[in-house]
């Protein structure tokens, strides 16, 4: 209170903008520490300091000030809604081009996932078809009575395979319970001609159970086959057997 | 204007709040008058004096949701404000406007007395605090005028009235004070 008595004297000069600088600085530096009684103190000679404004001379003022008034407040007000739907119109456009480019992004990927599938799918097709058309030839051939069930012993306790010959149809060769070839080599088919070295009627691997349904185009020295012959051979086969023949079954 | 017809000052401050332009209207055909013989006083410049003039009713369309309810108060801001910006003006400090700004917050203001502005009429009041300046000595209105209306302060004053420094702001304060009796008495 007493820093409060020191400045009570101030209120109306303070207001009045009459303080010299030291003691205004000094007051300022008192309020700004937020006196509440001198801030009263204050607000109540500012609002008798502005009174004094009736001691000027009237005077009328122009009609171009009110009408400036008016005209400058309209004007923000326009600019002030103008800018307001431009903002939403241009977040609007904004959002639906976002959302327009994420649509057709997220519409790309269903497209081609869906040229993937249909790229499987017509892969599977054409493999089953391929399949279908196999089995339709291996049943034409184990269903014909000019086949000839060839039985290819082995030379070591490996279980028999069974081969059905039919010159113009191919060889179908089936199997169970047989053996994996070492390593990543392959069993290789052999068509054993009366005369002449063995030809290659391609090359298998059992599956993973051991069993084998192998179906073969006819080569063209088939009218004269002795017997066939099963080798193990390198990965890819080779063009004559390169190891003795597993298994050998004569033709009759 | 009649009293009754008189719409409450803080509910012209909420109508203006929101925009209402109706409500600036009635403000600046109330108060425009003495505003702008204010101002005209302190620049002496027709010109000077309308620029401001519409500056400080602008500020008051611009600051009208900060005013709260207290009386009396509206007129006070806009005088003060008034007077500042002609000051400024006056001493080419232009810079210091937007610091008084700041000083002159619309809740800065409490009225001298209840009622002060709503129960004496412009032109009352102004008769009254002519009545009143002129009942004091002359030496104490010139004082109090060469500060509110010059912007001197109390040793500048001292120096053109060549009078001690003690004296000028005895003068000042004490005719001050009476102005702030007389006032709260006439309500």
């Amino acid at each position: 209170m007493s820093a409060c008595k020191q400045f009570e004297e101030l209120y109306e000069a303070f207001a009045l903008g009459a303080l010299d600088a030291g003691e205004r600085a000094a007051f300022e530096a008192h309020l700004v520490r937020g006196c509440a009684t001198c801030e009263a103190g204050v607000a109540r000679a500012r609002e008798v300091v502005a009174q004094l404004a009736y001691l000027a001379p009237g005077a009328e003022p122009p009609r171009s000030i009110k009408h400036n008034l008016l005209a400058a407040v309209q004007e923000p007000k326009q600019r002030r809604i103008a800018p307001v739907w431009l903002w939403a119109a241009a977040a609007a456009v904004a959002l639906f081009s976002i959302y327009n480019i994420r649509e057709t992004q997220r519409l790309r990927r269903q497209i081609e996932l869906s040229r993937q599938r249909i790229d499987q799918e017509q892969k599977r097709a054409a493999e089953l078809t391929t399949q279908r058309a196999e089995l339709e030839q291996v049943l034409a051939i184990l269903r014909d009575p000019a086949t000839q069930l060839v039985n290819l012993k082995a030379n070591n306790a490996q279980p028999p395979l069974r081969a059905y010959w039919h010159e113009k149809a191919g060889i179908v060769l089936t199997a169970e319970n047989l053996p994996q070839p070492q390593g990543d080599h392959t069993f290789q088919l052999w068509v054993v001609p009366k005369k002449g070295n063995p030809i290659s009627a391609g090359i298998f691997r059992p599956n993973a159970q051991g069993g084998v349904v192998y179906h073969t185009l006819p080569a063209a020295q088939m009218i004269n086959a002795a017997a066939l012959a099963i080798t193990e051979e390198p990965v890819g086969g080779r063009p004559q057997p390169t190891t003795t023949p597993i298994w050998v079954g004569p033709l009759t | 204007m009649p009293e009754g017809e008189r719409l409450h000052e803080s509910a012209l401050m909420q109508q203006l709040a929101r925009r209402d332009q109706s409500a600036l209207e009635m403000l600046y055909d109330r108060y425009s008058r003495t505003v702008y013989s204010l101002v005209l006083r302190i620049t002496r410049q027709a010109a000077v004096a309308e620029e401001i003039v519409q500056d400080v009713f602008l500020s008051l369309w611009r600051n009208a949701h900060r005013y709260e309810e207290p009386r009396g108060r509206l007129s006070a801001w806009l005088l003060t404000l008034a007077r500042n910006r002609a000051l400024d003006h006056l001493r080419g400090k232009h810079a210091k406007q937007q610091q008084r700004e700041e000083e002159l917050a619309p809740d800065s203001f409490v009225p001298a007395a209840p009622d002060l502005a709503e129960t004496v009429d412009l032109n009352r009041r102004a008769e009254k605090v002519r009545a009143l300046m002129s009942a004091l000595p002359e030496t104490h209105q010139r004082a109090i005028e060469l500060a509110f209306f010059d912007g001197m302060t109390h040793s500048e004053i001292a120096e053109k009235m060549q009078q001690p420094l003690g004296t000028i702001k005895s003068w000042i304060r004490v005719g001050l004070l009476r102005l702030r009796e007389g006032l709260e008495q006439a309500t």
